[in-house]
Formats: structure tokens, C-alpha cells, sequence
């Protein structure tokens, strides 16, 4: 299947099936290419010259949830740059041609906030309607003995919560949304 | 002379350990790889990758305008060789210094001094360092050659002077002998290495084949660091080795380093290089060639010293100081690294390209394992069989060998054949496990390897036959124990589950 990869503004196609095989998207713009080697688990972005680059990943997985019609790539990508060894996460959002990709418009003025562990929800510290402040603590999520707080990236108000106490969350899922001030 | 990103003009493992230096010092790494290597790791842990079209080692690591076009494009400044492919050709310095990069490696002036081994040896005399007796240059007749053959008596060895890896060479042990092996070796000679110059030295029988590790800066400063044993060969292929060797005590070692350093520092040499000898006896070392590289077997060599050598080819070549001196230049325990060819032992080592379906490699204290292999990779045919090295420490010859047979215990390579069954058998002769072996030991415990490694169906059934006879026979003794302690057995709780499950 092709997916509508967006990376650094610009949108191109990608053969990118769920279970990752190797693929290559159609040059971009400036003539650049960008493949996916399935076995070396390595994308290697080509300049005009044919200088490949290689960007190692370290892990990749894609996400699809449940009632949304688009699909998560999260890439942690390893690559040395001249100041050393730098790893990059990188969360590609991927929608079939076509289709509209998952809240475009209400991304716009709305957060999602995804839980980052996979474990249980021990406490919703705020309900809808609730104004945050950044930095503001949002639930605590347990997993592995320990408490994780999920703080708000910026302050907004609470619109929807989509867990409650005792849920069991797998990461990705999404926990609630904040409209931006 | 600063230099920030490096173009390897290599393959396999080799091209990923110079990756993981450059990495170390905090510089970028540019591959070249042919076709046939397009699924090969040293593409995809480089930096960057330029393909080389085609597959044949001529059209690609051997192709100079291809890789000094990779050069260009790539915007590398600096070029290292590895071992193999044109790490020894002086017109490849020549011209990755033309094309304003920096080699990674002695001066082709250097580089062509030692090479060429007509002249390595003329050198070596006039520094004093002992040559095995031969002919004082390229032999000009068969007719010179029959003169020398009186003088120094058989058996002889005729050698291309730009040859090597064990090619291009006659062992002669009769007179009739002399001059068809002088006309094959002449042929050979310049079929394979361009120059029909061919000379001759005294055939030692039984030699060992001790090389010296030495370091220099572009100061004239320079070091030996230790020797290393690679006497297990086959048709002179080196397939095991070790460091130091059993075979020196201290004070032959420091006599035979400082000839070794003696010997560079007479060719103006820089970076890292090794000068092998061919010993008689411990006391009898001769010079035989100078490998102005980095060698295959160089880990062996970090291990029982610390340094990273090819960490030290990179900084000498940006200009940097040797950071110690001879009396620095530590020497800690004992190493030995193992080949792992893709060969099939049992088969005259015939080797076996192809896919690897499942591979587990060796880990743990004091082993390391330089591989470009991975579990879905098709072994290509194009190039050496060497796929892996296993390395081992101890702090004892008999340490690094026990790690040696346990390291070897958890490699598992699937789909094609291995050396790995050799190196075991290897480890259990009594003879290797007391150091006592001369580069002939295969060739003459050849009815040893050939029964350890034949492989008997029958004896493998009777022995997996003995194996589960030896555990039923715990089983029962077992049994037996549970009905003599009178306890009634039958509603313990293993076997009430047993029963359920």
C-alpha cells in the first residue's frame, strides 16, 4: 500500500506496508531519494550525486489506533554527524492517498496527548473544562513499579478524556486533548 | 592533513572496524560497495555509501578512477585501505594524494620500498637486520639460480618479488627440479603479478611464522608492539594466531622488535605496518617481508596491549605524535583470534557462499567478534571467505584458550559451512595446547584434522544412542532412589501434574 509520508513540510509517496519491507518513495523535489532497507532496518536518503545517506534506525514501529484512520511511524533514527553521534525520534504520520489524515484541522488548535508507557492509569488529576498551565501534571500512569507523570507540552484546556482510573494503556493511546489557548 | 570524513576502500569486516574508529575519534565514514555487496553491512553502518558498479573486485575495490570518483562525490577528505584490494599499491597512494585527500597509510615511496621484496631484503641487509640466505636480487637465469643452488643447498624456494598471499611460490628439493619450477614460476609471476622478477632462498622445513606489529609517526618516531604467532596456516593462509608467541622468551622478543624497528625506520616508514619473519629456531629469526597495512590478525595484537591500532593509522595520518614510547608499549596477558572462513573443513576447506539463515556469535568477558555477518545474508562468491574473527583474552596462554574453546561452543552460523569445527579440533591437540607447532602443523597432523573433522554419521547416531542410554539410565537410578526412600511417589506433586498435564 502508499502511504503520504510528510517529512520536513514535504509530502511524498512511500510503498510502506505494516510489516516494513523494502521500499522507495519517488524522488523528492530536489532530487533527492528516500528507501527503506527492511533487513538493515536502515532508510537511506540519496542525493542527486548518488551519495547515499544512511540513517540507522533503532527502532521502528508503526501504530494504528483504533477508530483513526491513519497510521503512526515512530523512527528513532542513529546517524553521526560531525559533532558526534546524534539519535533522532521522529513520528511520521502516514495516510493512505486519498484519505485525509487524522484531525488535520483539529490538530491545528488541539493536542493529543498520548500515553509514552504501556501500563495503568492510577490517577486522572484533571477533569474536562479544567484550564492547565504547561508543566501542569495531567494523570499518573504506573508500569513497572513506578508512578510516570503525564505532564500538559502547553497550557490549554481539557476538551476529552478517553481513560479513567484502572484502565490499562498500551503506548500510543491516546489519554486526553487540550485546546490550545 | 586534518581530515574529517573518511572513505574506506574496502569491504566486510574490515570496512566495519575502520567505521567503528573513525567513530571513536569523532569522524564520518564514506563506503564503497559493488553490487554483489549491496545487502553487505559495511553499506549500511558506514555514514555514507557510494555504490561501485559491478561486481568483479576489478571493476570496483580494485577500480582506482571509481573509487577516487566516489572520492569526489562523497566530499571525503581522507582514504583508508583496509588490508587487501590496493592497501599495498603505491600508485593508489599516489593518487588519493593527487586527487587532495589524505592516505591513511605510509608513503607510496614507503610502500613501494617494502613491497617489493627484492628490495625490502637488499634494505634489510644494509641495516643489519638477518635475511634468510637467497639470491641477492631477482634471479637472472636458471643458470644463476643452478650456482645458488650449489652454494646454499636444497631445498629452495623460488618466489615472485611481487607476490604474495601465498601465491607465486616453487619449493625446489632436487637439481632436476630447478629449472621447470624456475620457467612455472616466471610464467606465474607474470600472469598474476605483473613482473616476471623471481628469486631464491633457502627453504626453512619446519619455520614458525612470527610478524612484529610496529607503529610510526610521520616523525621517525616508532615502536614494536610485541609479536604475534601465525603459524597455523594452511597452504600458507593463515587461520589461526596468536599473541605473543610461546615460542620467544622476553629477551628474544625485544633482540627481534628492535630489528623490526630498525627495519621500518630504514624505509622512512609511517603508520602502521608488520615485518614478518620466518624463524628456525628462536635464536634464527629472518626478516621475510614487510605488510605495509593493517594486517587481519591486528586485533590479537590490541588485545594484549590496549591500543587501537588502526584509532593509531587514523591520528598518525592527521598528524598527530606517537603518544608512547617503546618502554610504554604494554604487554598484558595472551590473545588468539580464530578464523571463521565460510569453508567446509571437512571438504578440503572448499568454500561455501551463500545464505546465512541463523547466526549467534560468541560474548561475554574478554571476547570480541569482528563479523560483518547477519542472520538473512547471502555470503557473496565474489570475494575472500573470511567472515568473521573470533578473538579471545586471558591472562594465560591456556585462559585465552579455554575462552578460546568456549567462545567457539557458542558461535552458530546456519546455511553455510564454517572453519569453526577446525578450530576446535585445533584446540584439543596436545601439541598446539603445548605451543610446540611449526606452520607445516596442519599439513603434518593431517590424519588428525582429517578424522576429527570427517564427520560419522554412525558415530554421531551411537553417540546421541550413548547420550539419552546415559539419561535414562539417570532416569531410572532416579526411580529406583524415590522407591528405596519409601515414600510413595505417586502424589507428589510433579507427578500429579504430569498426570494433568
Amino acid at each position: 500500500m502508499n502511504w503520504l509520508v510528510k517529512i520536513g513540510g514535504v509530502s511524498f509517496e512511500l510503498e510502506l506496508p505494516d510489516a516494513l519491507p523494502g521500499a522507495e518513495a519517488e524522488p523528492l523535489p530536489d532530487g533527492r531519494r528516500l528507501a527503506w532497507h527492511a533487513r538493515q532496518r536502515t532508510l537511506i536518503l540519496t542525493a542527486a550525486n548518488g551519495v547515499e545517506h544512511n540513517l540507522r534506525v533503532r527502532s521502528a514501529a508503526l501504530s494504528r489506533w483504533a477508530g483513526e484512520a491513519a497510521t503512526e511511524l515512530s523512527v528513532e533514527l542513529l546517524a553521526s554527524a560531525a559533532q558526534g553521534i546524534v539519535s533522532l525520534t521522529a513520528t511520521v504520520e502516514l495516510a493512505a492517498p486519498g484519505q485525509s489524515s487524522r484531525g488535520k484541522t483539529e490538530a491545528v488548535k488541539a493536542v493529543q496527548i498520548r500515553s509514552q508507557i504501556t501500563g495503568k492509569v492510577l490517577k486522572v488529576l484533571v477533569g474536562v473544562g479544567d484550564h492547565v498551565a504547561q508543566g501542569d501534571p495531567l494523570m499518573i500512569v504506573e508500569a513497572m513499579k513506578m508512578e510516570n507523570r503525564v505532564f500538559a507540552p502547553q497550557a490549554g484546556t481539557v476538551t476529552q478524556i478517553a481513560v479513567k482510573d484502572g484502565d490499562a494503556v498500551q503506548t500510543g493511546r491516546e489519554l486526553l486533548r487540550l485546546a490550545k489557548d | 592533513m586534518s581530515f574529517q570524513r573518511v572513505l574506506i576502500a574496502n569491504r566486510g569486516e574490515i570496512a566495519l572496524r575502520v567505521v567503528r574508529s573513525l567513530r571513536d575519534l569523532g569522524l564520518e565514514s564514506v563506503a564503497v560497495y559493488s553490487d554483489a555487496d549491496a545487502q553487505s553491512r559495511h553499506r549500511f553502518e558506514a555514514d555514507f555509501a557510494v555504490r561501485l558498479p559491478g561486481s568483479a573486485s576489478a571493476d570496483t575495490y580494485l577500480n582506482i578512477p571509481a573509487i577516487l570518483d566516489a572520492l569526489k562525490r562523497s566530499g571525503a577528505d581522507a582514504v583508508h585501505p583496509g588490508y587487501g584490494f590496493l592497501s599495498e599499491r603505491g600508485a593508489f597512494v599516489d593518487a588519493v594524494t593527487a586527487a587532495g585527500a589524505t592516505f591513511i597509510g605510509p608513503s607510496s615511496r614507503a610502500m613501494d620500498a617494502m613491497g617489493n621484496k627484492v628490495h625490502a631484503k637488499h634494505l634489510m641487509i644494509e641495516h643489519g637486520v638477518p635475511v634468510v640466505p637467497g639470491s641477492k636480487g631477482a634471479l637472472k637465469d636458471a643458470a644463476e639460480l643452478q650456482r645458488l643452488a650449489t652454494e646454499i643447498g636444497y631445498p629452495l624456494i623460488l618466489k615472485a618479488a611481487n607476490g604474495g598471499g601465498g601465491r607465486g611460490m616453487r619449493v625446489v628439493r632436487k637439481d632436476i627440479e630447478l629449472a621447470p619450477a624456475f620457467e612455472a614460476c616466471t610464467r606465474e609471476a607474470i600472469a598474476y603479478f605483473g613482473s616476471g622478477d623471481v628469486f631464491c632462498e633457502r627453504y626453512i622445513e619446519d619455520p614458525r611464522h612470527i610478524e612484529f606489529q610496529v607503529l610510526f609517526d610521520n616523525y621517525g618516531n616508532g615502536v614494536h608492539l610485541h609479536e604475534r604467532d601465525c603459524s597455523i596456516q594452511r597452504r600458507h593462509q593463515k587461520l589461526f594466531e596468536e599473541a605473543p608467541s610461546p615460542y620467544l622468551s622476553d629477551a628474544q622478543r625485544q633482540k627481534i622488535g628492535a630489528a623490526a624497528v630498525a627495519a621500518a625506520k630504514a624505509a622512512g616508514y609511517s603508520g602502521a605496518g608488520t615485518i614478518e619473519f620466518i624463524c628456525e629456531s628462536p635464536e634464527r629469526a629472518y626478516f621475510m617481508e614487510m605488510n605495509t597495512r593493517i594486517q587481519v590478525e591486528h586485533p590479537v595484537t590490541e588485545m594484549i596491549t590496549g591500543i587501537d591500532l588502526i584509532g593509531w593509522q587514523i591520528r598518525v595520518a592527521r598528524g598527530e605524535k606517537l603518544a608512547f614510547q617503546q618502554k610504554d608499549v604494554p604487554l598484558r596477558g595472551w590473545s588468539m583470534e580464530a578464523r571463521i572462513n565460510a569453508e567446509d573443513p571437512a571438504k578440503d576447506f572448499a568454500p561455501g557462499p551463500g545464505l546465512v539463515t541463523a547466526l549467534t556469535f560468541p560474548a561475554g568477558p574478554f571476547v570480541r567478534v569482528d563479523t560483518h555477518l547477519y542472520a538473512g545474508y547471502a555470503i557473496p562468491s565474489h570475494y575472500d571467505s573470511m567472515v568473521a574473527k573470533v578473538i579471545t583474552w586471558g591472562e594465560t596462554r591456556d585462559e585465552a584458550m579455554r575462552r578460546m574453546s568456549r567462545a567457539l561452543m557458542e558461535t552458530k552460523v546456519e546455511g553455510v559451512p564454517t572453519t569453526t569445527r577446525f578450530h576446535e579440533a585445533l584446540l584439543a591437540h596436545p601439541e598446539f595446547k603445548a605451543g610446540t607447532f611449526s606452520t607445516r602443523f596442519i599439513e603434518q597432523k593431517a590424519a588428525y584434522f582429517k578424522e576429527k573433522l570427517a564427520g560419522d554419521p554412525a558415530a554421531l547416531a551411537e553417540g546421541v544412542g550413548a547420550l539419552v542410554a546415559a539419561a535414562l539410565t539417570a532416569d531410572e537410578t532416579q526411580r529406583g532412589a524415590d522407591h528405596a526412600s519409601a515414600q510413595p511417589p505417586r502424589d507428589s506433586a510433579w507427578r500429579r501434574a504430569g498426570r494433568e498435564a
